[in-house]
């Protein structure tokens, strides 16, 4: 059975052949064709409304991908990954800086500062906003699920000592700075004091903790709150607003040791593609009305005064929002290296 | 007569895995030996610290102090892959008999059912009972409905989750080589041992799983080493609380920034399922019957 | 009679069907959801095809899902072509033993090595030698890691030519490569296929490889489908999923029934 040559049918290999030449002309028409901008950003920030505003108004094709804690964030850009946006916290900033992550911002972008309320003004770590230019701030407290427990929340002493053989049913974040700073606050220490007296009492407070905490990522924390996962959880104020949305049951609690207060900025990575269009970019976010539906989307408080009278009434006066007189606000800012790697290490015990 | 020049054709696959594949192993194989830049990355000094990590772990001062933690991490994974592989030899081995013991055309059709699975994406069946364990998933609303609890049972995020993951992932790996073996099987023994009145239980004991031996050990092997080396069952259903070796490989690139470490652990992983896997070939060529 | 046919073990039929049920459990659980209207995956309120709007809506599932089809069907043709290349070689070719030895431990170590491990050090050198090929950086991890699953079936297929036809073919045709073309190569045609079908679904459902490769916009739909997953289980994404596993199905059977007509 010798199978005849022409038989031998060329249809396969015409096929193949047409396949790979559509594949490849309809890849590169696609990819040529528009400009693209890179965001890289809080997964609470991903407003895919404002973003297609965006595109809208300036035929920017815009390209999202999310974090959910600073570490994740400087571990994608050390690992080379090129985004022309990004939301660093304060916090972070001297670091990306001191790695050569960030590029300076232009003096238009700078220049926008103006507007902003009083109490973002020059922050500690870029005063003069040359890296980094403020776009939210907030506050980190406890969330409570009042339909999951009836306990009376009032301090970070009641969040972190808990009783005995309780099942795992809190929620911790995985931003090791903002866990660090918080468990400073419930130790009455300052933040980024690096003594190893302090150091040890950090680990014993996140170890004495552990048996109680049901996840430790920031990763959806706030779906699993509005979800009835956990009980108790430690919340970023913005995240907070938006979950009690969707779940009416979850209220924001302001403990008596204080909260930490926290800014993040829009900044431009030194390997972006496209700085033009990171330009356009944070101009167009920061106009008050987009300011504001930004604003509105995250839950968090916008830097921009003029963006505020544009914010709808119930945001306006939710607690999240107000930050009580009689709590002390603790601004987080960047530690030292050394304490940095220290708290590195607390981590990496707590996580084994 | 055949074919000329087999180099030839050889070149552009030797070409392709010896950039892509050959030298970023070598790479990781260096990275091992080098010094871990503080945010990520690695500084390009010679260093043992990614290996002397598995021993001694800097304390909060930076001074290096003999602990156990990684070892545990170690143990604990090469346990979860242990009892995998028993679920899945008590599973698997059942379900191969089944089918070889079904009429030959209807074989065929187990064959497809069993593998139907193994081809569908892993992340995807995995996903899959995150819909079935979760507190308000398949199996509490089910068990809630039918009155059987009161409230939802913590099913997710634990070693109970990861555990069935695994299990899950790995179960056709585990009934294909069996089964085969089953199939290749001299049945008359089987019969012989029932003629002399040995009851079932023995027949099973003394003859069958015996016979069977190359095909369990090697559907152990084709568990073992995945589970090993698996990521996404105890990121999904684990809850950054259960650890295998590749969620800690993989951590060490990300959140604890540590290449070297990161590279040491693949070293290590990598140089044992290798020398493994050396001294089955050595010893099984039933094992490898099975495997084919 | 030397068959297993008709041999009882008590209590391994139940096990059986057991073992069956656990494996498509979640399969079906992910595909009956999909026509779950609900907001809630797993709260059942109505069927219907809301969420497979809502996925089609999303723009991120849609580049995803095309970057998938882009990067399966280039690996696919890449590696079978070099797995077909590298079967006839491995199989009738004069090289020594350590060539031999070489070619076919190249083949078989990555399904040796810890899929982690590939990703991870495939990361690291792509970032120490700069490649920026956006999509084409997946594209390159994929065809290394799908050649060994074209591989096989052709390689299996090539050895049930029996060597009569080689020497039939090389009969009728003076010129070697004439000879391929016309005898070997419509015979080893269902092997092709299947070793096609085979890297495409492997490519396709490739994760963890993937995830640590891809560039900012080059997420394929695994990915996109964990990255969506970690915020919060969604109906778009159960959609996308049953769409993924629906293909990875159809594929399989494809590849069986086309396997099972050419050994008629």
């Amino acid at each position: 059975m010798i199978p005849q040559p022409k038989e031998v049918s060329r249809f396969p290999q015409i096929a193949i052949a047409v396949v790979i030449l559509l594949g490849a002309i309809g890849y590169f028409v696609m990819q040529s064709r528009t400009e693209k901008l890179y965001i890289y950003t809080w997964d609470t920030y991903a407003d895919t409304e404002l973003f297609a505003k965006f595109e809208k108004e300036t035929g920017i094709r815009v390209v999202t991908e999310v974090y959910s804690s600073n570490d994740a964030l400087l571990a994608k850009l050390k690992s080379g990954a090129r985004y022309d946006i990004i939301s660093p916290s304060g916090n972070y900033v001297p670091l990306l800086i001191e790695e050569n992550l960030l590029q300076p911002l232009p003096d238009e972008v700078r220049a926008l500062a103006r507007d902003f309320s009083e109490n973002v003004r020059n922050p500690a770590y870029d005063p003069e906003y040359r890296y980094a230019l403020p776009l939210f701030y907030g506050t980190t407290g406890i969330a409570v699920n009042t339909s999951m427990t009836d306990e009376k929340i009032t301090s970070w002493e009641d969040f972190f000592n808990r009783p005995a053989k309780e099942a795992p049913s809190i929620g911790m974040l995985d931003d090791t700075s903002t866990v660090m700073a918080i468990g400073a606050i419930a130790l009455a220490r300052k933040n980024c004091d690096g003594s190893e007296n302090t150091l040890k009492m950090l680990e014993n407070l996140l170890q004495g903790q552990k048996p109680s905490v049901k996840t430790y990522s920031a990763n959806g924390y706030f779906e699993r709150l509005a979800a009835n996962e956990v009980a108790l959880q430690l919340a970023w104020s913005g995240d907070v607003y938006t979950a009690r949305q969707e779940n009416p049951a979850i209220k924001y609690i302001y403990p008596k040791e204080g909260v930490e207060l926290w800014m993040d900025s829009l900044a431009i990575p030194s390997a972006a593609q496209n700085l033009e269009a990171a330009v356009k970019f944070i101009d167009f976010v920061m106009q008050p009305k987009n300011a504001a539906a930004y604003s509105n989307f995250s839950g968090n408080i916008p830097t921009s005064r003029a963006a505020r009278n544009f914010l709808p009434g119930d945001i306006q006066r939710a607690p999240e929002f107000n930050i009580p007189a009689n709590v002390a606000t603790h601004t987080s800012f960047a530690c030292p290296p050394e304490v940095v790697q220290a708290y590195g290490r607390i981590w990496e015990n707590l996580m084994r | 007569m055949t074919l000329a020049r087999p180099h030839k054709l050889l070149l552009p696959f030797f070409i392709i895995m010896g950039l892509f594949f050959v030298l970023p192993l070598g790479l990781g194989l260096i990275y091992s030996f080098l010094k871990a830049a503080p945010y990520g990355g690695v500084i390009w000094e010679f260093s043992w610290e990614g290996y002397k990590r598995f021993f001694f772990v800097p304390d909060l001062s930076g001074v290096p102090v003999f602990d156990t933690g990684y070892l545990e991490i170690i143990f604990s994974s090469v346990k979860l892959a242990v009892i995998t592989t028993i679920l899945c030899v008590f599973i698997g081995f059942p379900t191969a008999w089944y089918m070889a013991t079904r009429p030959p055309k209807q074989r065929d059709l187990w064959i497809v059912l069993v593998t139907i699975p193994f081809w569908t994406n892993l992340l995807i069946r995995t996903y899959a009972w995150i819909l079935i364990l979760r507190n308000d998933g398949l199996a509490n609303t089910i068990l809630g409905k039918a009155g059987l609890i009161d409230a939802p049972l913590q099913l997710l995020y634990n070693e109970f989750a990861v555990t069935l993951g695994l299990v899950y992932s790995y179960l056709p790996f585990m009934i294909l080589p069996i089964y085969a073996t089953l199939e290749r099987m001299d049945w008359r023994l089987i019969e012989a041992s029932e003629d002399l009145y040995a009851n079932k239980a023995r027949t099973l004991w003394h003859i069958i799983l015996p016979l069977c031996l190359p095909g369990i050990l090697a559907g152990s092997v084709l568990v073992f080493i995945p589970a090993i080396g698996s990521f996404l069952a105890a990121d999904m259903l684990g809850g950054s609380k259960q650890m295998m070796l590749g969620n800690l490989i993989e951590r060490q690139f990300f959140s604890s920034r540590n290449w070297p470490f990161g590279a040491a652990i693949s070293v290590v992983v990598m140089g044992t399922v290798l020398f493994g896997l050396m001294l089955i070939a050595k010893r099984g060529q039933g094992i490898k019957d099975a495997l084919r | 009679m030397n068959t297993g046919t008709n041999h009882h073990m008590p209590g391994f039929g139940m096990a059986a069907f057991l073992g069956i049920v656990f494996l498509y459990l979640p399969i079906l659980a992910v595909l009956v959801f999909s026509f779950n209207t609900g907001r809630l995956v797993t709260v059942w309120e109505g069927f219907g095809f809301s969420a497979y709007a809502d996925a089609f809506h999303n723009a991120d599932l849609r580049r995803a899902a095309v970057n998938s089809m882009i990067v399966a069907t280039g690996a696919t043709i890449s590696s079978t072509l070099l797995a077909l290349m590298a079967a006839v070689a491995m199989h009738r070719g004069q090289m020594g033993r350590l060539q031999k030895q070489t070619a076919y431990t190249l083949m078989t170590l990555p399904l040796l090595v810890p899929e982690v491990v590939i990703a991870v050090t495939t990361m690291a050198f792509f970032g120490i030698i700069g490649l920026r090929l956006g999509l084409g950086n997946v594209l390159i991890a994929h065809i290394v890691f799908c050649i060994p699953f074209a591989y096989a079936p052709i390689r299996a297929r090539l050895g049930t030519i029996p060597r009569s036809m080689h020497e039939a073919a090389t009969d009728l045709y003076a010129d070697p490569w004439r000879a391929f073309r016309h005898v070997t190569l419509p015979l080893l045609m269902p092997g092709i296929t299947s070793g096609a079908l085979l890297a495409f679904i492997t490519s396709l459902d490739d994760f963890i490889i993937t995830q640590m490769v891809a560039p900012p916009g080059a997420a394929t739909l695994p990915v996109q489908i964990y990255n969506m997953v970690k915020k919060g289980i969604k109906p778009e994404i159960n959609a996308a999923a049953s769409l993924l596993l629906a293909l990875s199905v159809a594929i399989v059977l494809l590849s069986y029934y086309l396997n099972r007509r050419s050994t008629r």
